[in-house]
């Protein structure tokens, strides 16, 4: 979190969603929402898909290479003749295909995430804001309307 | 501007936290040292018979000329089954959307990647001397610089069970990373701190973090029913892929897949009775979840039952030598073990037809206590008496476990405890972060 930043904390959901409400409307920049747990409170921009594609494009990478492997090693590093044809059956070849595929498509699914969420991330200034905690926060850029925001968070919590 | 409306109770949430809290930060009484200690026995045991294996080779099992497969790949495969409940409870629930899923399926998914560890080992010990085994398992090429048979059913097991064990880990380490880091800063101890810091990656719970979370959750889920479906399907291939009768059948991928699911709840069931009793989790484990396994269970069990009477069908109308296996299962030396297992397997789980007796705790333990170890002796007949009927009846001997077959099953069983105790004093045993978002209600 930036100096600039603000961070508001609230333990009501409601409280979260006009805090959000607010800041948009005095077109105030949410720079992150921290939350417990997935709440899906608004629409997001972030391309989910991605993780979905990197996935596919690791089992594909996956699959072609286990098939190879296993063609490469029967037919050309060590050909054996079986009845004058090679020691290679595409349908004997599927069983580790398909499980080194898979495999390999969680682990694109893996390093995707991390990618994505630039996780790691251990070694970070601010680790002892940057926690996970039961409280629901917003962090917020300070602008020229930020005063006017606050002091409307204010009067609705002193409202409630 | 909002995707839906809904309520969320965060002193819910906050209660939930201290629970799992104060299960992390509980310095375990006397107890609880006793009983890992007591669990040494068995694994010295095991140990001890693993050694001997090793140095003097599979002579020391009770194998003979006709039964040459015995009690370490029944182990092997009941073990396996045992690890399929945790990764159908985790994925194949997740993507159904079972939220009743969410204070299990740690446990379950625990048990899966011990159980996996330990089927592994039983496919090592088989060998008699694993590191000569080696070259033919695992693809690097041997000194006459020839490659390992791809299309052998026990290369594809050994690709099939490191990948499930592989998948299983990283499965169980990505629904723990918001967990470990919820706590990173909330248990006592300095040790578990830095562990949580470092396995929890930093994840601090920003929306971003969260909706990629979620994304890849729901792809990791069906990527790990893909594979568990195909593991056992696998596992049954090292059978039905020979031309030994009572092996070579088509149903068997099914009678696999359905046996490993049904051995493996039986094991969640009494794995979540017990912790529900010993770390009073009656709150979040209820009756209602043992209901709805023991539905899983009635229902794996009609499976079974389906498979014992196509093997039956096949039996009497298969010709002589179908005929005379099924004779020998059903009348011969070994068949009070069939009929034990028929009655555990087919029979006993008949009485979750009542809906009293589903949600009934102590039932359920004791049923699902005698379905395991007639599971185990259903993988017996499955391995040894097929064999034992194959042969010419002038070399058939009867084949019974010898003592150190004994001591690695026995071993098995504690090391399995054993490690199961380790990761309850080191992980959050439930899913905290599941739990908080099952407790968002859309208005």
């Amino acid at each position: 979190m930036k100096s600039k930043d603000i961070c508001l904390s609230f333990s009501n959901i409601d409280d979260l969603k006009l805090a959000i409400e607010i800041a948009e409307s005095y077109s105030i920049e949410i720079i992150d929402i921290i939350i417990p747990a997935y709440l899906g409170i608004r629409k997001t921009e972030y391309k989910g898909s991605l993780i979905g594609i990197t996935s596919f494009i690791f089992s594909i990478v996956a699959l072609l290479l286990v098939i190879y492997f296993q063609w490469w090693s029967s037919s050309i590093d060590y050909p054996l003749n079986i009845g004058g044809r090679e020691f290679f059956s595409w349908v004997f070849s599927i069983p580790i295909a398909y499980e080194l595929t898979i495999l390999f498509a969680a682990i694109g699914v893996f390093v995707s995430y991390s990618f994505l969420t630039k996780l790691p991330r251990w070694h970070n200034a601010d680790s002892s804001f940057y926690n996970m905690r039961d409280e629901l926060m917003i962090i917020v850029s300070k602008n020229d309307n930020i005063n006017d925001f606050l002091s409307k968070i204010n009067y609705i919590n002193q409202k409630n | 501007m909002f995707d839906k409306d809904i309520t969320y109770n965060i002193e819910k949430s906050r209660k939930v936290s201290n629970k799992v809290l104060s299960i992390l930060n509980n310095d375990y009484d006397k107890k609880y040292y006793y009983v890992l200690i007591l669990l040494l026995l068995p694994i010295i045991l095991g140990i001890y018979a693993a050694y001997i294996v090793f140095t003097e080779g599979i002579a020391t099992f009770g194998l003979n000329n006709s039964v040459v497969w015995g009690l370490a790949i029944s182990s092997f495969v009941f073990w396996i089954g045992i690890g399929h409940a945790g990764t159908l409870i985790s994925a194949i629930l997740y993507l159904f959307n079972q939220k009743w899923r969410s204070p299990i399926h740690r446990m379950a998914e625990t048990m899966t990647i011990i159980s996996v560890i330990i089927a592994a080992f039983f496919l090592l010990v088989h060998t008699g001397r694993p590191w000569f085994a080696a070259y033919w398992l695992f693809p690097y090429p041997s000194q006459m610089g020839m490659w390992v048979n791809f299309s052998s059913p026990l290369i594809w097991d050994l690709f099939a069970v490191l990948s499930y064990f592989t998948l299983s880990i990283l499965f169980w380490y990505f629904g723990m990373i918001p967990d470990l880091s919820f706590y990173k800063n909330k248990v006592n101890s300095k040790y578990k701190q830095k562990l949580y810091d470092w396995a929890g990656l930093g994840f601090y719970g920003s929306e971003k973090q969260w909706y990629y979370y979620q994304r890849s959750y729901m792809i990791f889920a069906g990527l790990a029913a893909a594979m568990v479906i195909s593991v056992h399907t696998i596992v049954s291939f090292d059978f039905s892929v020979t031309i030994v009768h009572g092996w070579h059948s088509t149903i068997y991928p099914i009678y696999f897949v359905a046996g490993a699911i049904f051995s493996g709840i039986a094991f969640v069931i009494k794995l979540i009775i017990i912790n529900r009793y010993v770390f009073q989790l009656k709150q979040y484990i209820t009756q209602q979840h043992i209901e709805k396994l023991n539905r899983i269970f009635l229902a794996m069990s009609l499976i079974i039952t389906y498979s014992y009477i196509m093997e039956f069908i096949t039996g009497v109308f298969g010709g002589a030598s179908e005929r005379a296996l099924l004779l020998e299962r059903t009348t011969g030396k070994y068949s009070i073990i069939f009929w034990f297992s028929i009655i555990t397997n087919s029979l006993l789980p008949l009485l979750y037809i009542n809906k009293k007796l589903r949600k009934s705790i102590l039932i359920s333990f004791i049923i699902s206590l005698f379905v395991n170890i007639g599971m185990w002796l259903e993988r017996f007949v499955i391995v040894v008496v097929s064999l034992y009927k194959e042969k010419i009846l002038s070399v058939s001997s009867i084949y019974f476990p010898s003592y150190i077959e004994w001591f690695l099953l026995f071993g098995s069983f504690g090391f399995f405890m054993f490690i199961y105790l380790l990761f309850i004093k080191f992980f959050p045993i439930m899913s905290v972060s599941e739990i908080k978002m099952d407790q968002i209600n859309e208005k």
